[in-house]
């Protein structure tokens, strides 16, 4: 079933037609993703911008943060939370204006995306803690963006919205496979079509690509990739930025083994994940 | 006037201009319980089913868990003034995706735990809207303790 055969081309085309990031983000993000990069050289690319430094001290002064004390520049910031912490906090301020955003096809009011960014990028690395699984840096990143392909298609869904909704009521139709079959495309794979376009490393790409069906990647094992398709799922079960597509995504068995999680681990999941909303909820109502 | 019940809350209310709301109620429960006599209604959230996975935490929230928010909820508006014999209760929620995974065990555990507390208390649950698997938001009005649910932009009156 679709809307016309060129649907999925459309959606294609207006990816390709979004104003990319600008010149200086996109020297942000190769500076992050450079495991050489010293936090002197990040302090100063971001002095040079003032609504990113607005925007990182939005942040670095939010509870997402652990911030207690005041934190008044960037420098300051730097020095309270060191290099790791200073990248997820520079991706979260890059992406703010971004997963802000309202997005109406999907039902999701302003903020309400970032609420579910946050909470699966912050708790991807908490529920990694949780399990004793080493993960990367970029885990945060490719959690926080892990549905901007939702801003994408919810300008499209808009029109689709009754099909998507019937389609994906039929009995076993994950809500990525009704994406699919009435638009052409789904928001996993917009998703990593617009991060490839703004040049971010493949290993994020993958996860935002595959993160519903993480079985379908043929790659070599990405624990990221395993680790944000739990946290996501726990996010969906907690109500945490749930929109028209409920909770109608299929959990990989694949992951569930490899992850070896328990029942009660991933209600601990859920608690986890609970805390880092309730941390935060005043970044996404101010947002 | 509209309170707005989060995740993990609970609210009640003895004022007929009152309307309760829960958003975004996935895997997880919207109970809403209501003396007709008296007036009194509760609204919860629950996230969880058992508060046997965090006992210490269901002391200091036990809106997290099913088992501990209705009972605390029951409990807290008889403190207000409703007859515990009065009471009827109204569910929504327990979406689950296909197949049998850790989802779908919590949402049937979720209406389990429900049943149990609501028999221990002689409460009878009278109306559900439970499983599939969309989000619901769920409203309580008091005016005539009319619980109404909203899904995929659509509502329909619990009854």
């Amino acid at each position: 079933m679709s809307i016309e055969l060129s649907q999925r081309e459309e959606i294609i085309t207006q990816i390709d037609e979004l104003d990319g990031l600008p010149a200086a983000a996109s020297e942000l993000v190769n500076k992050i993703n450079d495991p050489e990069i010293s936090i002197q050289d990040l302090v100063a690319s971001i002095e040079l911008d003032a609504a990113l430094t607005a925007n990182v001290l939005k942040w670095a002064n939010s509870p997402a943060f652990g911030g207690i004390h005041e934190i008044g520049t960037i420098r300051d910031a730097a020095v309270r939370l060191g290099l790791q912490q200073m990248r997820q906090l520079i991706t979260a301020s890059l992406a703010l204006p971004i997963i802000s955003q309202a997005v109406p096809g999907y039902d999701l009011n302003a903020g309400r995306l970032l609420e579910r960014s946050t909470v699966v990028a912050m708790g991807s690395i908490e529920i990694a803690k949780f399990l004793e699984i080493r993960i990367p840096e970029y885990t945060f990143t490719a959690g926080l963006l892990h549905d901007v392909g939702k801003i994408i298609l919810g300008r499209f869904v808009g029109t689709a919205c009754n099909m998507l909704i019937e389609e994906a009521q039929k009995d076993g139709i994950p809500f990525n496979k009704a994406e699919q079959n009435v638009l052409g495309i789904d928001h996993a794979e917009a998703g990593a079509l617009l991060l490839s376009s703004w040049n971010f490393p493949a290993t994020i790409v993958d996860v935002v690509r595959w993160h519903h069906e993480p079985d379908l990647y043929e790659g070599d094992y990405h624990t990221p990739l395993d680790i944000v398709h739990i946290t996501e799922l726990a996010a969906t079960c907690c109500g945490l930025g749930v929109g028209i597509d409920g909770v109608n995504y299929a959990p990989s068995s694949m992951v569930l083994h490899r992850l070896n999680i328990s029942q009660r681990q991933f209600e601990h999941c859920m608690l986890i994940l609970a805390d880092i909303g309730n941390q935060t909820k005043a970044l996404f109502n101010a947002a | 006037m509209e309170h707005l019940v989060g995740i993990s809350e609970y609210k009640l209310t003895n004022s007929d201009q009152d309307i309760m709301v829960t958003y975004s109620v996935s895997s997880c429960l919207g109970v809403t319980l209501f003396d007709p006599v008296n007036n009194i209604g509760g609204l919860l959230h629950s996230m969880l089913p058992s508060s046997k996975l965090d006992p210490q935490r269901a002391k200091t929230h036990p809106g997290i868990f099913t088992d501990s928010g209705v009972t605390k909820l029951i409990e807290m508006m008889v403190d207000l003034g409703a007859d515990a014999s009065k009471l009827v209760a109204k569910v929504a929620g327990a979406a689950k995706p296909e197949g049998n995974n850790l989802v779908t065990e919590i949402s049937s555990r979720h209406y389990q735990a429900l049943n149990q507390v609501l028999d221990e208390n002689q409460i009878p649950l009278v109306a559900a809207d439970i499983g599939g698997t969309a989000s619901r938001n769920v409203y309580l009005y008091m005016e005539d303790g009319k619980t109404l649910v909203s899904r995929a932009g659509k509502q329909s009156v619990l009854n």
